[in-house]
Formats: structure tokens, sequence, C-alpha cells
């Protein structure tokens, strides 16, 4: 199976005030961070590693200089063996690029955007501590239409603070209109100690964002619901890097914080640029974790019940089935699962109680 | 009397909860140097972690102290502790069984409550002399002169010359000191007579066996001896015996008439020595043991079980090891459709169910569920036969059954005048049965009422102390049982009776309940995949019905990156919850629910 590669930019304008991963409010010192990046890669020289997706993630990438970016791109040409019709995706903020920047993305073989909108109601995008707002968001899509971008993603967030159905409605038929290709929505997740929870908000409840979940399915029902937080247009496939982490493909992740997975270790980077790159300078490894028959086969488990196509009996133990078939068919009955001959596979509102189901089946 | 025996005194201290019975202990020890100010931990005799947090003494400790007094003689004191709390009265007259004396303190602010009569009336069931002792006279509220009327009007005794005192600060504990030697009698008995020796108490130790307290009432034990236990007729080589010390034990070589210490002798099983036995010397023996202490009979009753089933054996030894140190608690063996294998145990009361249940969590390290507590019912069955019902699961089919009665406690409550309303509001609420009102004195009043066990329970105490800012006491004894109009309440879930819920109840108390017990369990189970309909019902009548909604969300949206470490552990953390809960068909009911419905 072909492997896909991850590059974590860990630079933000304005870190959002939900955001849980990775990321500096900061964007200067990045020189050394990149020479670090394309270190790591150097490390795979020589391997020839088949490679169909590639990936820019952050943090907002587009805050880099693209000659970074190009650049890491030239270097990943090299030395790993691209397919030809390699998905190459980046992760844009509205507001933080023009034409120029766009031009060199394109030009060194960026093909798919992911861009965050989060919501089309501007009060809900200055709680979030977004930087921008739903007219920027267009003008930026529509911008990136112009230079020719023809796979573009779509962020939205729900279970919003102050949210209701017709605020979420709001911005799934402000979505509608935008056409994209592909859209990620996702339900509010925040940690306990968010700065979030100590402003008054009123956050809906464990009904309140079901009923938001189902309103985002019912709206976006033009598109396929590939994964728990994924739609695609009927006409375009799924985000080919994304699924290679459903489907227990192998991938390499670069730069702070990123994740790998390849030949049957999981590892990842420490989630600190400083250590990060002193590491690299140091050629100090991260640890390596093999895993385990038992292991895989629930990863298997609860990765492949986040998609569509849902988990093949082939795939799981011995005996699987015969065990747990009276939960099965309860599941079935209660309309979270749906069997077939080899396997099975979570409708949309076992989705989303898909940790107790998990839970109940592991 | 012997020479040493003058010298000897031996002496509890008794008084109501709170009123200092501790502090006091404390300062003894310090006076009289057995424990040096660095030594010195905060309320040495009370030793279980469990007694420090809840303030209280569970279970009762001797000491041995030197006294110079002021006469020039030298003075042996033996302190044997007390329990202080309403449900451990048993364990207070086995201590006065050992000695001549008691200290009885009062608080001077609050003066006379429930538990120092019942204190005082122990200590004078058993012959005492009762020394006075007013604390807390440090207290801005403090009122000494009229305490001292109190005592002389209420109890009876004389007060004039009692040591006024505030162990807290350590004023005047000389005093208490000097009344000692002087009001509180030597032991009298024949030292050349054959061995007549109580235990007690007694306490497992894991290198020594068992370890026995004594108080030698006549002859003496010695390092040769060959101890027989006249009770069982076992017989044990004396190893060590000794003194005990405030910080632990000193052995001697023997232990005469008057004298209290400890013994070991090899005793492995814990069932061999009885609390409450005498011992005497196998090749001497007395012809008459001691009168015994009243067998002690435990009220409340409930379901002990493991949260994991696979640890019913540890559960077992370590109720086993619990009873050799605390004689009030009594189990056996029980099955219940929903909890598996466990044990039906007998307490003194809520607080020594509530006691026993935290001992077997922390000391031994066990997960437990708690079934609704019950007391002992009494069934006459249409055949004329009867029965004793500890266990509602039990109970007959009502329409095999007479009659039934529940036992009524003669209870008495004494408060400041202002709080009658509300007490009488809530024995009434309870079932209470109105018997008589008297006036300590113009502020102060002792209630008194015939109270159905069953009421009591169920966290009567906490409801009085809320309904009168803490201010009423409360002593209750058995009193008799009662004809009344009982039924079985169930608790279904998802349409199964869960037996472990299951309780008796009176009937017009029996809607109530169930509401209450139905809304609780909803806020306590948590939502899980299926609906679960909560019902209360008696017989096939459902009387109360709520229901727990299907959970509609519990999912990880999002996995950044690749990073799956963070959904793996939060599964891992939702499993071992699981772990917690016990599973009823569908239904998963976690531990906390069976204690929530306990505390109803």
């Amino acid at each position: 199976m072909n492997a896909g590669l991850y590059f974590h930019i860990p630079y933000c304008v304005k870190k959002c005030d939900y955001c849980d991963f990775y990321s500096v409010n900061r964007t200067d010192g990045q020189k050394i961070y990149f020479e670090a990046v394309r270190k790591e890669m150097e490390g795979y020289r020589g391997k020839r590693i088949a490679v169909d997706s590639v990936f820019f993630g952050g943090g907002t990438p587009s805050v880099a200089d693209p000659m970074e970016l190009a650049a890491l791109l030239e270097q990943a040409r090299e030395i790993f063996s691209f397919s030809s019709d390699t998905e190459i995706t980046i992760e844009l903020n509205p507001k933080t690029f023009h034409r120029e920047k766009l031009l060199i993305y394109c030009n060194s073989g960026v093909n798919r955007i992911s861009m965050g909108l989060q919501s089309a109601n501007n009060d809900e995008l200055s709680k979030l501590g977004r930087i921008h707002t739903k007219e920027e968001f267009l003008s930026s899509y529509e911008l990136l239409r112009e230079v020719g971008f023809s796979n573009i993603n779509t962020d939205i967030i729900y279970g919003l603070p102050d949210s209701d159905l017709h605020s979420l409605e709001r911005t799934l038929s402000f979505l509608r209109e935008l056409d994209c290709e592909h859209i990620s929505a996702y339900a509010l997740t925040l940690n306990d100690n968010s700065p979030m929870y100590r402003r008054g908000y009123r956050f809906p409840d464990d009904d309140g964002v079901y009923e938001q979940y189902r309103l985002v399915c019912e709206m976006l029902s033009g598109y396929r619901h590939y994964e728990i937080s994924n739609f695609v247009k009927q006409s375009e496939s799924p985000c080919r890097h994304n699924l290679k982490y459903w489907q227990r493909a192998p991938y390499l992740g670069f730069g702070a914080a990123a994740h790998s997975f390849f030949e049957g270790c999981r590892w990842s980077n420490p989630e600190d640029i400083h250590c990060y790159v002193q590491g690299i300078q140091q050629e100090i490894q991260p640890e390596k974790e093999k895993v385990s028959q038992e292991d895989s086969f629930s990863e298997t488990m609860m990765l492949s019940l986040r998609t569509d196509k849902g988990v093949k009996y082939a795939d799981l133990p011995q005996g699987f089935y015969e065990k747990n078939r009276k939960l099965l068919e309860q599941f079935e009955a209660s309309g979270y699962l749906t069997m077939g001959e080899n396997g099975f596979r979570l409708t949309e509102a076992g989705f989303f109680v898909s940790n107790s189901i998990l839970t109940a089946l592991l | 009397m012997s020479d040493r025996q003058k010298h000897i005194r031996n002496f509890s201290i008794i008084a109501h909860i709170d009123h200092g019975k501790s502090t006091l202990a404390d300062r003894l020890l310090e006076k009289t140097g057995v424990v040096s100010a660095r030594e010195m931990e905060e309320q040495l005799l009370d030793n279980m972690e469990l007694e420090r947090e809840r303030g209280i003494t569970i279970k009762a400790r001797a000491v041995r102290l030197v006294y110079r007094a002021k006469d020039g003689e030298e003075y042996i004191y033996n302190l044997i502790d007390t329990p202080g709390h309403v449900d451990f009265n048993y364990e207070v007259s086995r201590s006065l069984k050992a000695c001549e004396g008691a200290i009885l303190i009062v608080d001077a602010a609050q003066g006379i409550e429930a538990q120092t009569l019942a204190n005082a009336y122990l200590a004078v069931d058993n012959d005492l002399e009762i020394l006075p002792v007013i604390n807390k006279i440090d207290l801005p509220s403090a009122r000494p002169d009229f305490v001292k009327n109190e005592i002389e009007d209420i109890i009876g005794i004389p007060a004039e010359e009692a040591p006024l005192i505030s162990a807290k600060n350590g004023t005047n504990i000389e005093d208490v000191l000097e009344a000692i030697a002087h009001t509180i009698p030597a032991p009298s008995g024949d030292e050349d007579a054959p061995l007549k020796a109580l235990i007690f108490d007694s306490y497992y130790d894991a290198y020594k066996g068992v370890i026995i307290y004594i108080r030698v009432i006549d002859g003496k034990i010695t390092k040769d001896t060959t101890m027989k236990m006249m009770a069982n007729g076992k017989e044990f080589e004396v190893v060590e015996l000794g003194y005990l010390n405030a910080l632990g034990m000193t052995p001697c070589q023997e232990l005469c008439a008057g004298e209290v210490g400890y013994v070991t002798a090899s005793i492995k099983s814990l069932k061999d020595t009885s609390v409450g036995d005498t011992v005497t010397d196998k090749f001497n023996p007395a012809t008459e043991p001691l009168p015994g202490y009243k067998a002690v009979q435990p009220m409340v009753f409930c379901g002990l079980y493991p949260v994991d089933g696979a640890r019913y054996d540890d559960l077992k030894e370590s109720l086993l090891k619990l009873q050799l140190n605390d004689a009030a608690l009594i189990f056996e063996p029980e099955t219940s459709i929903a909890l598996g294998f466990g044990f039906r145990c007998g307490f003194l009361g809520l607080l020594h169910l509530e006691i026993v249940q935290e001992r077997l969590e922390r000391e031994f390290n066990l997960d437990l569920i708690t079934t609704a507590p019950s007391v002992i019912y009494k069934i006459t069955k249409t055949d004329g036969t009867t029965m004793n019902l500890d266990n509602p699961t039990n109970l007959p089919n009502p329409s095999e059954i007479a009659s039934m009665e529940e036992p009524f406690v003669s209870a008495t409550i004494m408060s400041p005048t202002d709080y009658v309303g509300n007490i009488m509001e809530l024995c009434q609420e309870r079932r209470g049965v109105f018997i008589d009102m008297k006036y300590l004195d113009e502020t102060r009043v002792s209630i008194h009422y015939d109270m159905p066990l069953n009421e009591i329970i169920y966290d009567f105490f906490d409801d009085l102390k809320s309904r009168t800012k803490g201010y009423a006491s409360l002593d209750y004894e058995l009193a008799s049982y009662k004809e009344s109009k009982l039924v079985k309440l169930d608790i279904l879930l998802n349409g199964e009776i869960v037996d472990a819920l299951s309780f008796i109840v009176h009937t017009d108390k029996a809607y109530a309940r169930g509401r209450r017990i139905a809304e609780k369990l909803k806020e306590v189970i948590p939502r899980q995949l299926f609906e679960i309909p909560i019902q209360a019902a008696i017989g096939n009548k459902v009387i109360a019905r709520e229901t727990v909604k299907a959970m509609r969300k519990d999912v990880l949206a999002k996995c950044y990156g690749g990073d799956i470490t963070r959904k793996k552990k939060l599964l891992e953390k939702q499993k071992e919850g699981k772990k917690r809960m016990r599973q009823f068909g569908t239904v998963e009911v976690p531990q906390e629910a069976f204690m929530s419905v306990l505390k109803l």
C-alpha cells in the first residue's frame, strides 16, 4: 500500500480558542524549523518508499513561507517515489494568503485545498477566536477558484457556544451554495480547562449537539457521508490522505507533534518546536511502538467503523461474529448498525455513539 | 485488698459524642509523661485512620498510666477507652465491665445530652463510681454552674466537686488526675483465688496471632499459665503477657487480680476467643465464669457483594478478620440473582454499616456493593408458622402472610425547646408514637417517642441534626415488636427486578419512597445505548416510573493528523469505567447507584 506524507506546520497568526492541536502564536524562527524537517526527511533517502498523498497541516500552513513548502515538496519528490496522481493537500486559513502564494502552491503540485470556515455566523466566529468573517472567507474561497483549484474542502464546527438549529442552518445553507467538493463537519470538542468554558457561553447539551448533527446529515444528504465527520460530493473521491488513517495504511509524519504509522509501528515527534528541532539535530529517534496483534484488531475496529465501509469480519479475530452476534443484532435492531454478509458498518446514528459501541464490542 | 491493688485505678471515660473524650484521654497521657510532646499525635487512642477522619472512637482501647499523686503515692491508672456513638453502646458496656469507675465528661456549653444520660445509666448499671468532669470551660458560652446543677438534677450524682477543665487547652487536668485517685475505688479481688480474667477486647496481629486484652478479676496469670477459655473449653499456653502502653506493649512476668493487660498465646484461629469470655487456669480452674456480656443484637442488615465477583473469597477473609475486632458484626453467605455471591451482614446501626463498609474498602482494598438496609421483621404465615426476615427477597408470597411485625425502638431526643416543633414533625413523619416530653430546665426538653426502627435507619439522625441546627441529640434502644402494614417494594430496570434494591416499607410510605428512588436512580444511572425504564412496584402494581433516555452522543469527532492515541486512551478509560458497573441484562448500573438508594 502506498504511503502518505504529513507535514506539520505549527505556526498561527493567532491560535483559535477551541484548538487543542499543537501550534504557537508566532510566525518567526521558521528557517531553523524547516531545516530540521528537511533533515528528518533525509532519513528516508534511498528507500524509494511509494507515496500517493501529501498533507500540509497545522497550525496554519499558509502562514509559512510558501517557498519553504515548495522546497519540502521538491525534496520529497527526490526521496520518495511519488505516483503521478499524488493528492497534495494544504490547509489554509482565510486572510493568510494572496494570489502569489497560491500560484506558488499550484506550481509545486498542490492540488487540494482545505480551508476553515467553521461558521457562517460572524458572532460565532468571533466567539471561536477566528481572525476572519464570513465575507472574508468567501472572497478567499473565490480567489482559490479563480486560481484554478478544483478540489476544495471546507471545515465547519457545530455544537458551538450559543448556537442552535437556526444558526447552524445558516452555515449549512451557505456551505451548500459554495458547492465545494468536500466538507468536514466536526462537533466542537473542548478540553476540560478550555478558556471558552469561562466566558459564560451556553453550550448545547448532548441532545442538542445530536440534533445539530442530524441537521448536518440531513442538509448534506447530497454528499456521501463517508466518515464520522467527513462528507464528499457523490461525483468526487474521499480525501485519500485521511482515508489512510482509517484504513491503517502507512503514513510518515514530519515536524513537531507529527504522528507516523509505518511498518507496523506507531510513533510521534515531540509536541514542542524547540525539543523537536534539538532532537533532529542530535539525531534522537522518537520511541517506536510495535502494534501488537491484539491492538491491531482493536485499531482496525475503531478506525474502520469510522467510515461508511465499516469493518470486515475477515479483519477481526476469529470467532468475533459468533461471540458478538447477539450484541450486533441488538445494535442493528436499535438502528445503530447494518450487518452485511462479510462485515458490518455503523449508521449515521451509530456514528454518533461510536465510542459506546466500540467499548461494548472490544 | 493487696497493697498492689490499693494503687490501681481502672476506669473509662464516657461522654456524649464531641464532648471531648479523646482530647481528655490525650491530656491524661501527656500529663503522666507516657507520651512525650514529640510523640504526641492528636488523639492517640483513636488510632484507626477512619476514627481520626470521622472524629469518633469506634474500638475500645486500653492504656496504662503512672501517676504520682499529691499524697506522694504512685498510682497505676488503666484507662479503657470507649466509643461514643449510639450504635456502639454495647462496646461501652463491654469496657465498663473491666472498670471500677468512669469519668463522665459533660460539655460546659451544651450540658447533658442524650448519650450523656445513656452512658451514665450504663455505668450505674455496672455499679461503677462516676466522676463527673465539666469540659470546655474555655468556651465563651460555658455555664459550668448550670451544668453542675443539671448533673445533680438529671443524673442524680453529686457534682459540686467536679473538676472544671479545658481538655483542649490543658487547663486543670491535674484536678482530674487527683480526683481519679480519690474518687474511683481500687479493685478488690483475691490474688490467691483461681484465675478469672475477663476478655474485654481482642485484636489480630499478623505476627503474634490473636492478642487478647484482659482484666484480671481474681488470681493471677503468668508466663507459665496454661489458659482455658471457659466458654468453649479451648486451651492455650501463654506466650507473652504485659501492659498496654500508649505507644506499644511492655511485656511483664505476671498480671494479678485488679490489673489490666494483654496476652498472646499463638492463637491462630479467629474463632477460638470471644470477647466477654472468662479466662481461667487449666490446672487450677475457677468453678464459675464471670457474668458474660449481653449477646450483641445486630439491628440493621444488608447484603455486601464484591463489585468483582472473583473477589468473593477475599471479602470472606476480610470479614472474618474484621469480626475478630468487632463482635457486633455478623455475616453469613447469601446469593443474589442480581449480584451473585455475597454476604448478608448484621450491624448495630447504619453508622456501623458504613464504617464496616469503609474499612473493607480501605484496609482490604475491596470494591463493594451494598444492598438496601433492612431490619428484622417477624412474619406469621397463614399456616401458623413464624419466621424472622432480614432479607426482603425472602419475603413469602403476600397470600401466605397472616401478619407482619416490625421492631420499634424507644427513642429519647434531647434538644433546646426552640426545636420541639421541628422534632415532633420529623418523628410524626417517621411514624413515631409520642410518649412524653419532659422539661430538663427552662430551655431544654427531653422528648420520648416510640419509633419504627426501619424509619431510623434511613438518615433519621442526619435529618434530626439538620432540623435542629445540630443541637438535638438522640439515643435509642430496641423496645418491642408491633404489628404493622408492610409491603415489599421492588425496583425494576428494563422490566427486570433487581433483587438487591428491594426493601420492605410501610404501606403509607411506599408511594413516596418508590418515587424518590426511581428519581434518584434516573440521576445516577448514566445514559446508555438503549433507553432504560425504571419502575418501582408493589407486586404487579407499578407505583412509580422514570426513564433514562438513550444516549445520543458519545463520539470522538476528530482524529487529527493520524493521532489515534487519544482515541485509544479514551476507549481504555471507558472500558475501565465499565468494570465498576454491574450488568443487569443490557443495563449497566454503577456501584454508586446502590449507595445512593441506601442514603434515601
